[in-house]
C-alpha cells in the first residue's frame, strides 16, 4: 500500500477566458521513505501541486490520498490534526513565530496537541540540525540558515508521514543551501522520512532519490 | 494551550502601542456603561427614598369602604396585607381622630413623646402644634396629646391626629393594601375594585377608580404603569437607549480587536499551516480579550467612580442649599448587571473578529490572496472633478469594500449615537426650562382698578410688562354653542401687546381636535363672532398653562364680551400683570408701600425671583449632567472613528509603499488620502443623517406615546447636526495628517518587506 496517492488532481484559477490552469490532472504514487524532488520552472504548478498535498489548498478536482484516506474528505478539525501529526511543510520564508525561541518554535507542534515533548528526540533533533548553542534564542537572533534549520526541526518533531519541502534553500546562499539539502538527506536516511521537496535548481534536485518535473501543470 | 497563552501574551507585551487602543476603547466603554450603571442606581434610589418618604410603600388605598368589605379584600389571593384607618371623632369641628392599626404606626414619624396606648391619647401633626402652641401633655378637648409626628406616608392632612385601633365593626373604613406581587398589579387593583363594586371612569387611557388612590409613583419606579401606552413608552425607550448604546460599545471595541487581528493574519495562518485548529485560534482571541479585560475594567471602573463622584461634587455645588445632596448609591444587582454587561460587550465584539482569525485560511499565509472586486468602470464624473488619482482614491473605496465599510459603520453610529443623544437630551433640557422656571420675575394679581394699574406700572425698575385679564364664563347645562362644553376661558391681552403679537382676530387656543369653527353668540344666543383661527397655546400665550379651550382677545373685546355678551355665570375674573426685571429684589419694597396704600384692595403679589433662582440653578445642574452626557459620548465618539480612520490607515503601508515605489509623488499620495477621506466622509453623512432622522421621527413618536405635556414640541438637534459634521470633516483630515506623517517616515522598502507576521 502506497504512502501517498494524486488522483487526477488539478486546480485552476479564473474563469472563462481568464481560467489558468495551474496543476492540470497530476496522477502520482509515493512510497514510505521516498524523497522525491518535484523540479520545474517558475509558474510550473509545483508549489500548487504541494500546497494541495500539504492540506492547505484545496485541489478543485481530484484527490489526495493519504494512507489511502482521502484528506480534503476530512472536517476542518481532521485537516488540522493531519496537519499537526501528519504533514509538516517546510516553507522559503520559514515562517518561524517571532515571539518564540528556537526550542518553543520546533515544539510547537506538539504543545498544539498537547503531547509531551520527547526530551532524546528532541535533543539528537537539535544536534542533528546544529542548533545545540542555539536553543533559547529568538528568530530574528538567528542567520536565514539557521532559522531554515528550525523550519525543519518543527517539521520533524512530530515524526509525520511526510515532510513537505517548498524552495527549502530558495532564500539562502549557497553554503546554507547546502547544510540544509544535507540535513534533509539525512533525515530521510536516518529516520526513512518521506520528503517531497519543489525546487527549480537542477542541482539541489540531485539531493532525492527520485525526480519529477512539471511543466503547465502536468508531469512530463 | 499554554503555548497559545505565551503566544497572546508575548504579542501583547511586544505590541504595547497598538493594545493600548484597544485597552483604551475597553476602559472607555466600561467607564461609559459601569457609569450608566452608578447613575441609574443612584436616581433610583433618591427617587424610590423620596417617593417612600412621601407616600410610603403600601401599593394602593381603598377610602370609606364598610368594614363588612374586609371579608372579600380577606379573600383575594392576590393580597398580602390590608391594614385599616378609621374617622372615630372630629374634634373642633377641624381635628379629625384616625384611629390605625397598629402595624401603621411604622408610618408615622413621631419626633416627639410616644405612640398613644388607648383611644383617649392621640398623636398630633407638628404643624398643627406650632399652630395653636400644642404640645405632649396638652388636651383637646378630652384627648390627651401623648406625641406629635411630623412625617407620615398615610393619606392624611395635618389635622389629623391618630390614634390606638379600635374596634372596626359597623365602621366606615380605610383599607391600605398590598399585593404580595408587583407583576400586572393595576390588573390586580383592577379586581379587587370590581370585587368592592366601585365605579371608574377612564382617565388618561387608563381606569380611574372611585375611592381609590393608588401609589403609582412608587409602583412606577418598581416598573409598573397603568398606562400600557406608557410602559410601552419606557420599555421602548429604554430598550433603544441600550441597544443603540451596546452597539455602539461593540463596535468600538470589534474595531479595535480588528486592527490587532488585521497585523497577525500572517501569524495565525503559520499557525493554523502547522495544525493549529479553529477552536485554537478562535480561543486565542477570546484569551487576549479576556487578558485585556483584566487590565482595562478594573481601570475603567475606578475611573468611573472618580468621574461620577466628581459630577456628584458639581451637582451637588451648584445645588447647595437647594436640594439635600445627592450621594452616590451602588445598587449590588444594578452594579452586577453593568459588570455582566460589560463583560457581555467586551466578549461580544471579541467574538466576530476571533471567528474571522479562526477562518484564516492556512494558504493565506503562504501566498497572498487578493479577494478585491473588479471594476471596469472609468468614473467619469470623479475624474472630472478629482482627476486620475481621485478616480484611484475611489476605486479603493470601491474595491476594499470590507475595510472602509467597517469604517462607514463604525463612524455612523458614532454620529447617529451623538446626535440622537443630543436630540433627547436637549428636548430633555429645553422641557426642563419650560416646566421649572416661572414665566415672569413678578407676577400680580390685582381686581380691575385703573389707578391701582398705573401705580404699579410707575415701578422704576420695570423692563418688561405684560396685562392680560382672565374670566371663566360658566353656561348652564346644554346652553354652550358647542358641545360638551360648559365653559370657557377668556382672556383679554392688552391691546398694544395684542396687535405687535397677532393680527386682529379671535383665535382659540387649546380648542378640541374635532373642532374646526367656532362662534360666540350674545345675550339671544344668536350667532356673532366666529374666531379667525385656532392655535397651539405656545404659539399664542406662553403663559397660559391650562389645556382647556382659552378664547383670546384684545382688551377692548374682552370688556364687550363680559358686558354685552350671553353666559349663565363668571368666575374667577382676574387682572394680571406679569413683569420682567433686572432687580425683582427692590419689588417688595415698592409693592409693600402699594399694597398699604390700597387697603381695601385684594392684591395677590408674587416675587418669582428666589424661586426662578433656585429653578435657574436646578436647570444648570440638569444642563451640566446632560452635557457631560453628551461630552463622554462626544469623546467615545471622536476616539472610535480615530481608531477605525486610523487603522483603514496604518494597515495599508504596504501598498501605500508600492505606490510610492512605483513612483507615486508623497503630493499625490496625501491627494490620495484626502480623496479617500472625502468619499468615506460623505457615504458615512449620507448613511448616518439619514439614519438619525428616522431615529428622531421614531422616538418622537415614542415620546408622543409617554404623552408628556412638556415633550410636547420635540426641536430637531440642529446645532448638533452641524456639530456632528464638522467633527467628522476635522476627524477625517486630522487622521489623515497623522497616519501621513507615519507613513511618510516608513521606508518604502522596509514597508514592502513587512511580512507583519
Amino acid at each position: 500500500m502506497s504512502l501517498l496517492k494524486l488522483d487526477n488532481l488539478c486546480k485552476f484559477y479564473g474563469e472563462d477566458e481568464t481560467l489558468v490552469k495551474a496543476v492540470d490532472s497530476v496522477n502520482l504514487t509515493v512510497e514510505e521513505g521516498e524523497f522525491i524532488a518535484i523540479l520545474g520552472a517558475s509558474g510550473s504548478g509545483k508549489s500548487t501541486l504541494l500546497h494541495m498535498i500539504g492540506c492547505v489548498d484545496k485541489p478543485t478536482i481530484g484527490h489526495v490520498y493519504l494512507n489511502s484516506q482521502d484528506i480534503y474528505a476530512l472536517n476542518d478539525s481532521k485537516q488540522s490534526k493531519l496537519r499537526r501529526e501528519s504533514i509538516s511543510i517546510v516553507y522559503q520564508f520559514y515562517n518561524l513565530i517571532p515571539t518564540l525561541n528556537v526550542v518553543e518554535n520546533i515544539t510547537l507542534p506538539l504543545d498544539l496537541s498537547r503531547k509531551k515533548v520527547d526530551q532524546e528526540y528532541l535533543d539528537e533533533l537539535l544536534k542533528l540540525l546544529k542548533l545545540e548553542d542555539r536553543k533559547k534564542h529568538l528568530p530574528n537572533e538567528l542567520s536565514g540558515g539557521e532559522q531554515q534549520r528550525v523550519a525543519i526541526g518543527r517539521a520533524l518533531i512530530t515524526r509525520p508521514n511526510i515532510i513537505l519541502a517548498d524552495e527549502p534553500t530558495g532564500n539562502l546562499d549557497s553554503k546554507n543551501s547546502l547544510e540544509v539539502m544535507n540535513i534533509l538527506k539525512r533525515a530521510n536516511a536516518i529516520y526513512k522520512q518521506t520528503i517531497i521537496m519543489v525546487t527549480h535548481d537542477e542541482e539541489l534536485a540531485k539531493y532525492a532519490k527520485r525526480i519529477i518535473t512539471m511543466k503547465d501543470g502536468n508531469i512530463v | 494551550m499554554k503555548i497559545l497563552n505565551k503566544l497572546t501574551y508575548d504579542y501583547l507585551k511586544l505590541n504595547k502601542k497598538k493594545c493600548i487602543a484597544t485597552l483604551v476603547s475597553i476602559i472607555l466603554i466600561t467607564v461609559l456603561l459601569f457609569s450608566v450603571g452608578i447613575f441609574v442606581s443612584t436616581i433610583r434610589k433618591t427617587a424610590l427614598d423620596a417617593v417612600i418618604a412621601e407616600d410610603g410603600t403600601k401599593h394602593v388605598l381603598f377610602s370609606e369602604q364598610d368594614y363588612s368589605n374586609y371579608s372579600i379584600l380577606n379573600s383575594d389571593e392576590n393580597i398580602k396585607s390590608i391594614e385599616i384607618t378609621c374617622l372615630i371623632d372630629i374634634i373642633n369641628d377641624e381635628l379629625s381622630i384616625e384611629s390605625i392599626d397598629d402595624s401603621l404606626w411604622d408610618s408615622i414619624s413621631i419626633s416627639k413623646g410616644r405612640i398613644p396606648n388607648n383611644t383617649n391619647e392621640i398623636v398630633i401633626s407638628s404643624a398643627y402644634a406650632s399652630t395653636y402652641n400644642l404640645d405632649v401633655s396638652f388636651f383637646i378637648g378630652e384627648k390627651e396629646v401623648v406625641g406629635i409626628y411630623n412625617n407620615s406616608t398615610l393619606k392624611n392632612d395635618l389635622y389629623t391626629a391618630f390614634t390606638k385601633e379600635v374596634d372596626y365593626n359597623n365602621r366606615t373604613v380605610n383599607f391600605y393594601v398590598t399585593y404580595k406581587n408587583i407583576f400586572n398589579i393595576y390588573d390586580k387593583i383592577y379586581n379587587t375594585a370590581d370585587n368592592l363594586r366601585l365605579s371608574y371612569s377612564i382617565v388618561m387611557g387608563h381606569k380611574s377608580y372611585a375611592h381609590t388612590w393608588v401609589n403609582s409613583s412608587y409602583l412606577a419606579l418598581l416598573g409598573q404603569f397603568a398606562n400600557n401606552n406608557i410602559k410601552l413608552g419606557v420599555y421602548a425607550l429604554i430598550f433603544f437607549v441600550l441597544f443603540i448604546t451596546s452597539l455602539f460599545c461593540i463596535l468600538i471595541v470589534r474595531n479595535s480587536f480588528t486592527i490587532n487581528l488585521v497585523e497577525r493574519k500572517k501569524q495565525f495562518a503559520t499557525l493554523r499551516s502547522i495544525g493549529a485548529s479553529k477552536a485554537q485560534i478562535f480561543k486565542m482571541v477570546i484569551i487576549e480579550a479576556f487578558m485585556l479585560s483584566i487590565i482595562a475594567i478594573p481601570i475603567g471602573i475606578i475611573l468611573s467612580i472618580i468621574f461620577f463622584n466628581l459630577i456628584i461634587l458639581v451637582f451637588n455645588n451648584i445645588l447647595e442649599n437647594i436640594i439635600e445632596p445627592l450621594s452616590i448609591y451602588y445598587y449590588p444587582s444594578l452594579i452586577i448587571i453593568s459588570l455582566l454587561f460589560i463583560i457581555f460587550t467586551i466578549f461580544t465584539s471579541a467574538f466576530v473578529p476571533a471567528l474571522k482569525a479562526s477562518k484564516i485560511s492556512p494558504i493565506s499565509g503562504i501566498k497572498p490572496v487578493y479577494n478585491l472586486k473588479k471594476s471596469r468602470e472609468k468614473y467619469p464624473l470623479i475624474n472630472k472633478l478629482f482627476g486620475p488619482i481621485g478616480v484611484l482614491a475611489y476605486k479603493n473605496t470601491k474595491r476594499n469594500k470590507n475595510k472602509f465599510n467597517s469604517s462607514i459603520i463604525s463612524m455612523s453610529i458614532s454620529i447617529i449615537l451623538f446626535i440622537t443623544f443630543s436630540f433627547l437630551i436637549n428636548n430633555i433640557v429645553i422641557a426642563s426650562e419650560d416646566v421649572l422656571l416661572e414665566d415672569f420675575d413678578i407676577s400680580i394679581n390685582i381686581p380691575d382698578d385703573s389707578v391701582l394699574y398705573n401705580e404699579i406700572l410707575s415701578i422704576p425698575e420695570i423692563d418688561e410688562v405684560i396685562t392680560y385679564k382672565s374670566a371663566y364664563l360658566y353656561y348652564d347645562n346644554g346652553k354652550f354653542p358647542e358641545e360638551d362644553m360648559d365653559s370657557l376661558l377668556l382672556v383679554g391681552v392688552d391691546n398694544n401687546y395684542y396687535q405687535e403679537h397677532y393680527d386682529n382676530g379671535i383665535y382659540v387656543i387649546n380648542a378640541p381636535d374635532d373642532i374646526n369653527e367656532f362662534v360666540l353668540y350674545d345675550n339671544e344666543y344668536n350667532y356673532v363672532y366666529t374666531v379667525s383661527g385656532f392655535r397651539e397655546s405656545s404659539d399664542m400665550l406662553e403663559f397660559i398653562h391650562i389645556n382647556s379651550p382659552v378664547m383670546v382677545v384684545d382688551f377692548d373685546t374682552y370688556n364687550t364680551i363680559l358686558t354685552n355678551y350671553s353666559y349663565d355665570y363668571v368666575w374667577s375674573r382676574e387682572y394680571n400683570i406679569g413683569i420682567n426685571t433686572d432687580k425683582p429684589e427692590v419689588f417688595d419694597r415698592y409693592m409693600e408701600e402699594i399694597i398699604n396704600d390700597f387697603p381695601e384692595l385684594d392684591i395677590n403679589y408674587i416675587n418669582y425671583a428666589y424661586y426662578n433662582y433656585e429653578a435657574r440653578q436646578i436647570l444648570l445642574a440638569i444642563k451640566f449632567v446632560c452635557y457631560t452626557i453628551i461630552g463622554a459620548i462626544a469623546i467615545l465618539s471622536i476616539s472610535a472613528m480615530f481608531n477605525s480612520l486610523n487603522t483603514n490607515i496604518i494597515t495599508r503601508e504596504k501598498e501605500f509603499a508600492m505606490l510610492r515605489s512605483m513612483g507615486l509623488s508623497k503630493k499625490d499620495l496625501n491627494k490620495l488620502l484626502i480623496y479617500e477621506g472625502i468619499f468615506l466622509g460623505i457615504k458615512t453623512l449620507i448613511i448616518s443623517l439619514i439614519i438619525s432622522i428616522i431615529l428622531i421621527f421614531g422616538m418622537g413618536k415614542l415620546i408622543k406615546l409617554l404623552n408628556i405635556s412638556s415633550l410636547k414640541n420635540l426641536i430637531f438637534p440642529t446645532k448638533y447636526v452641524i456639530i456632528a459634521i464638522v467633527i467628522l470633516i476635522a476627524l477625517i483630515f486630522l487622521v489623515i495628517m497623522y497616519s501621513k506623517n507615519k507613513i511618510k517616515n516608513n521606508n518604502i522598502v522596509d514597508a514592502i518587506k513587512n511580512e507583519n507576521i
